[in-house]
């Protein structure tokens, strides 16, 4: 009799134990779920940091791999955690009880097992707790699994999936913002100066196109200085201006191209698309007919000057079009106004001054390019020039002035390799049919003749002209002073 | 028998013994249990309310149904503690020689006093003076009597049932702390309800109602007294009447914010030892061979609102020691975070 209550009382231990771990093993397994789901929310969060800059920024590593190994290591790290927390079994049979409203049967029970306590209570407590384990589902007392990251991880999981498989420029989303502020400011006092000084010229000449143009200009200098206008505002009134500054342009240099004609055929020099060359002077603005060619009459001098401010004024412009859209305005502006020309040809279909070439082709100088007979870039010190070339209907000139093999609106060849600031010789656009071709300016690869008595003045007095500018470094007007010093003395 | 079966028959008998005081004690079936709690304990209580509400009533009752020797002392100012304990007299005896020549020696002998009885009602105690109270002091404590340097053992079970009257303080003497420390619990009786009040007058105004049956010998009380005792109570359990007790002393952490305002003392080590014992009865009366926290919790206010004094300020703003008793049962959790919570 004895024996069979040992024997009752064993069992009911041994199964109120198993009860219990059960129990326990369901506990761990919830906390291994909920760990690695929360681990893996945050091993995805870099991982989707990594799948949306894999395609913005070049990656030494793959980022799939990366993306996957942090996803992995969190996961790792929450199971990792959640193994190392530690079940309480008496923490789980008191939520049993209160759970299950048993008034601390379970964990009673669980303290007299543990205890090896012997009352005359004991086994009946135990007994009464084992029974009411078995009846009772563990998924009842642990409640109902709950993993709030889940949701979160699966969306990270997607976001960094999809960056992966579809890459995105943020750059291209998001364009750098640029706080340039003062320096449009700067660039508006600029502009506003460059029209107030064409104004004046165009005051004196008595341009009245020129007048209105530059007034423009000085209104939109105004604005930008006084940042009462956005960027893309402001580049869209530079291409109008830009446009009418160049017909302006066209029609003084049509103006003077007759005057400085006459002039040169006088003097016997040649040369009606003479070339400047002058270091530093990176405008390539050229084409001043008649300033080879000395003892040139006033009205010649005055359409000539109108006619350079013109081009100073135009030159300023494109040049702060340029710097706003290297801060990322222009391509902003464009989407705006989708309608407004990216860049605007002059009627002629050659731009003054080699404007007609895209930004950083030709006028930087980053690349020269080439014509058939380059030989009209007597100043080819620099390391580019461009030419227009108007037709061959100067032979008498001999020096830059060459056939036209080339039809008008060909496209022009561009050759890689030049360095620094280009040079431009600009052609008469209304003299026959012109083509613009683009040359590399190393004359002595092409072997070309300018008598240097001709040009020597007229580059003397482009070099002082540039040198009365106020951006001119003072460290370059020392160096083309020397160097036309050092000129000058040799011969 | 087993032990369920041994569980069962007490939850019987406690039953049947409350049936049966409630056929001559209308209501208060509450203060019925908590005195049965107090007699199978071991302890005494401390019985306050307005006259005329069955005080005496419900002890003669239970004299009557546990077959026990009842005896009852309304204490007055002038009561002497011997009145109480008894006393030593001297007893004349007649030697064996009669005749003339016969002599007549005295001894001294002890006269035991009422307290020598099962069941005690100290009837006011309030109004003996302090020297007469604390005369029961080594009875209830140590259920024996000294007297003339002879100690005497009461019979057991002892149990003190005192009462006291709320509302006439004038020439009273209210009980000293150390005394109210040693009543296990402290019972309020409350007026009765209108149906109540009708069904004491149907019984107490028509005929004769015969007498209460006997339910329990001293041997029952005795094994019931030892179940109690062996009835599981889970450590978070006990630590959770701990914390109750600790709850209610003024400055400490766990103090709640009416304990702190206006309490002076709170419960002493008797406090929660009362509190884990009535929770052990209070489930074996249930029928449950465990106790839990909600045993514990329906024991607290018997359990501790003697043993919370409160401070003036208390006392003038009409706190009670009940409102406290349940703002610390409110502050105080039960599992606190011993309750596995895998959200956690």
């Amino acid at each position: 009799m004895r024996n069979a209550v040992g024997e009752r009382v064993r069992e009911s231990r041994a199964l109120f134990a198993t009860l219990v771990a059960r129990l326990e093993r369901r506990a761990r397994r919830d906390l291994l779920i909920r760990g690695a789901a929360t681990g893996s929310f945050v091993g995805l969060l870099p991982a989707v940091v990594v799948s949306l800059l894999a395609g913005s920024v070049p990656l030494h590593f793959a980022a799939l791999l990366l993306a996957a190994g942090l996803a992995a290591a969190g996961c790792a790290a929450g199971l990792v955690a959640a193994l190392l927390r530690r079940v309480d079994r008496r923490h789980l049979l008191i939520q049993a009880d209160r759970v299950l409203g048993s008034r601390e049967l379970t964990s009673t029970a669980l303290e007299l097992v543990d205890s090896d306590a012997s009352g005359v209570f004991t086994e009946a407590v135990i007994e009464d707790a084992a029974q009411l384990l078995v009846r009772t589902a563990p998924r009842r007392i642990l409640g109902r699994l709950r993993v709030p990251l889940a949701p979160f991880a699966a969306l990270a999981a997607l976001l960094a999936a999809a960056g992966l498989l579809f890459p995105v420029n943020l750059r291209a989303l998001f364009p750098r913002r640029v706080d340039s502020s003062s320096e449009l400011a700067q660039i508006g006092e600029d502009l506003r100066n460059r029209g107030l000084r064409l104004a004046e010229e165009a005051r004196t000449r008595d341009l009245g196109r020129s007048l209105e143009l530059s007034q423009q200009l000085a209104r939109l200098g105004n604005d930008l200085a006084a940042r009462r206008i956005q960027p893309g505002d402001a580049l869209d009134r530079m291409s109008e201006l830009e446009a009418g500054l160049a017909e302006e342009y066209q029609l003084r240099l049509q103006e003077a191209q007759p005057a400085a004609s006459s002039g040169l055929a006088g003097s016997g020099a040649t040369s009606r698309g003479t070339s400047t060359g002058m270091p530093g002077d990176n405008t390539g603005k050229t084409g001043e007919a008649g300033q080879g060619s000395e003892g040139s009459s006033d009205a010649k001098s005055a359409l000539g000057d109108a006619k350079s401010a013109l081009g100073d004024a135009l030159d300023r412009l494109r040049h702060a079009r340029r710097q706003l859209e290297g801060q990322g305005y222009g391509d902003r502006a464009q989407a705006q106004s989708p309608s407004r020309p990216r860049r605007q040809r002059s009627p002629s279909g050659a731009q003054p001054g080699s404007h007609g070439l895209p930004p950083g082709q030709g006028e930087t100088g980053q690349s020269a390019q080439r014509g058939q007979d380059p030989g009209s870039t007597p100043g080819g010190t620099g390391e580019g020039a461009a030419i227009d070339q108007q037709g061959a209907r100067d032979p008498g000139s001999g020096i830059g002035t060459l056939p036209a093999p080339v039809k008008r609106g060909e496209p022009t060849t561009i050759v890689e390799g030049g360095r620094g600031p280009g040079l431009q010789a600009q052609g008469n656009p209304s003299e026959g049919d012109s083509t613009r071709l683009l040359a590399r300016a190393l004359p002595e690869w092409t072997g070309a003749r300018l008598p240097e008595a001709t040009i020597l003045n007229s580059y003397s007095r482009q070099a002082e002209s540039a040198l009365a500018r106020d951006e001119v470094p003072l460290k370059l007007k020392e160096s083309v002073k020397e160097y036309f010093t050092v000129i000058g003395m040799s011969k | 028998m087993d032990v369920r079966e041994q569980a069962a028959w007490a939850s019987g008998a406690v039953r049947a013994l409350r049936e049966e005081i409630g056929r001559t004690i209308v209501g208060h079936e509450e203060v019925v249990h908590d005195v049965l709690v107090c007699l199978f304990c071991g302890g005494h209580a401390l019985l306050e309310g307005v006259p005329g509400l069955g005080k005496t009533t419900l002890i003669k009752c239970l004299g009557q149904v546990l077959d026990l020797v009842t005896s009852r002392i309304q204490f007055t100012p002038d009561l002497m503690p011997a009145d109480i304990i008894g006393t030593n007299v001297l007893v004349p005896e007649e030697t064996q020689a009669a005749g003339a020549g016969a002599e007549t020696r005295r001894f001294v002998r002890f006269q035991k006093g009422p307290v020598f009885a099962n069941i005690v009602l100290a009837d006011e105690i309030n109004r003996a003076t302090p020297k007469t109270q604390s005369a029961l002091l080594e009875a209830m404590q140590e259920q024996t009597v000294t007297v003339g340097g002879t100690t005497y053992p009461l019979d057991p079970p002892f149990i003190v049932l005192a009462t006291q009257n709320p509302i006439e303080m004038e020439g009273t003497y209210p009980l000293p702390e150390a005394q109210l420390d040693r009543f296990f619990f402290k019972l309020a009786l409350g007026y009765p309800s209108a149906e109540e009040i009708s069904s004491i007058i149907d019984r107490t105004t028509a005929g004769q109602q015969g007498p209460l049956s006997r339910i329990l010998d001293g041997e029952g009380i005795r094994r019931i007294k030892g179940l109690v005792r062996e009835v599981p109570l889970a450590a978070h359990v006990r630590e959770f009447a701990i914390r109750l007790a600790l709850a209610t002393r003024p400055g400490t952490d766990a103090a709640a914010d009416l304990v702190s305002r206006f309490v002076r003392y709170g419960a002493s080590p008797r406090g929660p030892q009362s509190l884990v014992l009535a929770a052990k009865a209070n489930a074996l009366f249930d029928g449950r061979l465990n106790a839990g926290f909600d045993d514990v919790r329906a024991m607290a206010r018997q359990a501790l609102r003697h043993r919370v004094l409160l401070n003036f300020e208390g006392e003038a703003e009409g706190i009670t020691a009940e409102q406290v008793i349940d703002d610390v049962l409110s502050h105080t959790p039960a599992t606190g975070a011993a309750a596995f919570r895998g959200e956690d």
